[in-house]
């Protein structure tokens, strides 16, 4: 009897859930139009001067209902948004902020978060029109899990980022990488995601500066990442292609575009404030000493090959 | 040979006119000296050393390289070089130790090269290495890219060189690094502003982002038209040698520092004489297994995909893809 109060009490919640988190539930909490358009195809971003982005600093976000969760998110944008920016990037941990509202541990009560997700971010965007980077999630798909990081437009869309580089222990996990690099063109110009520990891979950063992206940012928690690490990924990354790079609480640049010619545009404190706002000007980028062009002949003798011979 | 002792010389040239050729083979015999005393199994020079040995080559390093260089190396070149080779020929046979004499210039005009050598104990040349990235002001001149990286073998260590400007470029380091190369040692004579940073971006960076051990040995000094300045060092992996990976440095203050500081600028030592020495510990590095950790990370079937149209001649360029099209 106790067993069949538990399997009733589950599925309560389940359609509970299921009930609160339906998108034309959710678009209606965040006062919103109940369908983004079927086609943004025709959309042309303008070429940008400055990128003005606002990273959100804080980190809490506990709350009870999805519409105290809608509220918050939404300040938090609203304020980024009358700061003139056009990006908002959410801590990493923002792929997850819809499991806290799950009322027991049941795998499909949190599935139906997780759907939840992508209504709740791009009606957000949508809302406000502006870009925003709402963190990471672990997908399951056919049998396979990748990590992906996601970017909504003021359009709705939502466009994703596959985890490329994994750990020793994520492949023993079962996790599978990314085969792709994404460049987006974004009001704040051509952007790139990657997940903390990506940027330290120089073949990274050379292929997102071959599509042309100018502003790589990395899903890092602010005031995680080792100092060393820091200049090892974000900073020699931004020198070696001549790109902007944004992780944590670090913006990286160019030296030559920094005040004191450290490569250091900021370096936020990562409780000071619950947002912060950003001006990275593109147009400098290519002020910028290229350095000696790449020997592409010699590359092409070695790599990709030795990657494989190793 | 599980730890090796290296010696890394800062040369300046500093009042080099005034030397004669007795003066500056004393000279470097003291340097190297300082090496061998130490028990030093290698002892690494810098870049340009060979343009010491014939008094029109002094000329360039007083006057920078223009182009009336490819001429004087072409003319006089293969006599310096022999010189040169031969001097450090002897002193690495008769103390039985590896020496980097450094670099020189070599020439078949219209075309120059910036080459340097590893010699034997036996007095051998057991590696010879072309700079292959340059300026555009450089390509003008007349130098001439090398066309391929080679690994040398020390006992059972692998070793690169890299020459000026390729240890800013990251591929460089990446290809003798899956080649086997635990010890990759960069030649330096820059003639433009050198500092800490520049170094962070280069040796340093080539050190983490690879696990291996990386040595910097700076030609500096002033001459009649043209000041050298360098930071010569001795790097290994942060995560093996904490906190910095900076095993020796020039400048002491950096030795000592447990942080990095992007805002260090002028250091003293930039334009010093002395010679650097350290053991390498081989098996530490292989036992750390940090490079595992970070070369397990590849994604192979992205960098077939992308790293080859990179690589190709039109370099892989795309249009960022608008946002909302597949």
């Amino acid at each position: 009897m106790e067993k069949l109060n538990r399997l009733v009490l589950q599925l309560y919640y389940e359609i509970k859930t299921a009930w609160q988190m339906h998108p034309a539930r959710l678009y209606r909490i965040l006062g919103i139009p109940s369908s983004p358009p079927s086609s943004v195809s025709g959309m042309k971003q303008l070429p940008v001067d400055t990128a003005r982005l606002a990273l959100v600093m804080t980190n809490e976000f506990a709350t009870k209902t999805v519409e105290e969760l809608a509220d918050l998110c939404a300040g938090l944008i609203k304020e980024a948004v009358e700061m003139d920016a056009n990006l908002v990037v959410f801590p990493p941990d923002a792929g997850e902020l819809l499991l806290q509202l799950a009322p027991c541990q049941r795998k499909r009560v949190y599935r139906r978060l997780q759907a939840a997700y992508f209504p709740f971010w791009s009606g957000l965007a949508r809302k406000y029109q502006v870009w925003v980077i709402a963190g990471c999630q672990t997908l399951n798909y056919q049998g396979y899990t990748r990590k992906a990081a996601f970017l909504f437009g003021p359009q709705g869309q939502c466009e994703k980022q596959y985890k490329l580089h994994l750990t020793v222990e994520e492949r023993k996990a079962g996790y599978l990488p990314g085969k792709e690099v994404q460049v987006w063109s974004t009001a704040v110009g051509p952007l790139a995601l990657c997940f903390c520990g990506e940027e330290q891979y120089f073949e990274l950063g050379r292929i997102i500066a071959a599509k042309g992206g100018k502003i790589l940012i990395s899903l890092v928690t602010p005031g995680t990442a080792l100092q060393t690490d820091q200049i090892t990924g974000g900073w020699a990354r931004a020198q070696e292609n001549q790109i902007y790079f944004v992780g944590g609480t670090n913006i990286f640049a160019p030296t030559e575009l920094s005040i004191d010619g450290s490569g250091i545009v900021d370096q936020l404190e990562s409780s000071s404030k619950r947002l912060t706002l950003v001006n990275l000007d593109l147009t400098k980028l290519v002020e910028v000493d290229q350095g000696p062009a790449l020997a592409r002949k010699l590359c092409a003798t070695y790599l990709p090959r030795l990657y494989f011979e190793h | 040979m599980a730890v090796t002792k290296v010696a890394v010389v800062q040369l300046s040239i500093t009042g080099l006119s005034r030397y004669s050729r007795p003066e500056l083979h004393k000279k470097l015999t003291f340097l190297l000296y300082q090496g061998i005393e130490a028990g030093a199994d290698i002892i690494i020079f810098p870049a340009l050393t060979g343009l010491l040995f014939a008094p029109e080559a002094q000329k360039i390093l007083e006057y920078g390289i223009d182009a009336k260089t490819v001429q004087l190396v072409w003319r006089l070149g293969a006599y310096w070089t022999m010189e040169w080779l031969d001097f450090f020929r002897e002193l690495a046979q008769s103390n039985r130790v590896f020496i980097v004499p450094g670099t020189t210039l070599e020439s078949a005009p219209p075309t120059m090269w910036h080459r340097g050598y590893l010699l034997a104990p036996n007095g051998s040349v057991l590696l010879s290495q072309d700079q292959i990235h340059f300026s555009t002001e450089e390509l003008a001149l007349g130098f001439e890219p090398g066309d391929s990286l080679s690994i040398g073998e020390l006992d059972q260590v692998r070793f690169g060189l890299l020459l000026g400007q390729d240890v800013w470029i990251p591929e460089v380091s990446r290809i003798l690094a899956l080649q086997g190369a635990q010890l990759q040692i960069s030649l330096q004579a820059n003639s433009s502003f050198y500092d800490y940073r520049k170094q962070l971006a280069g040796s340093w960076q080539l050190a983490q982002s690879n696990r291996v051990f990386a040595i910097e040995s700076c030609l500096v000094g002033k001459g009649t038209k043209t000041q050298y300045q360098g930071l010569s060092g001795i790097f290994g992996p942060a995560q093996a040698f904490p906190p910095l990976g900076i095993l020796a440095h020039i400048d002491p203050l950096l030795t000592s520092q447990a942080s990095l500081d992007l805002g260090y600028l002028i250091s003293p030592q930039k334009d010093k004489e002395g010679v650097l020495i350290r053991n390498l510990d081989f098996g530490l590095l292989r036992r750390a297994g940090e490079q595992d950790q970070v070369f397990s990370g590849f994604n192979y079937l992205l960098y077939n995909k992308e790293l080859s149209l990179i690589y190709s001649e039109t370099g892989g360029v795309e249009e960022v893809k608008e946002s909302g099209k597949a």
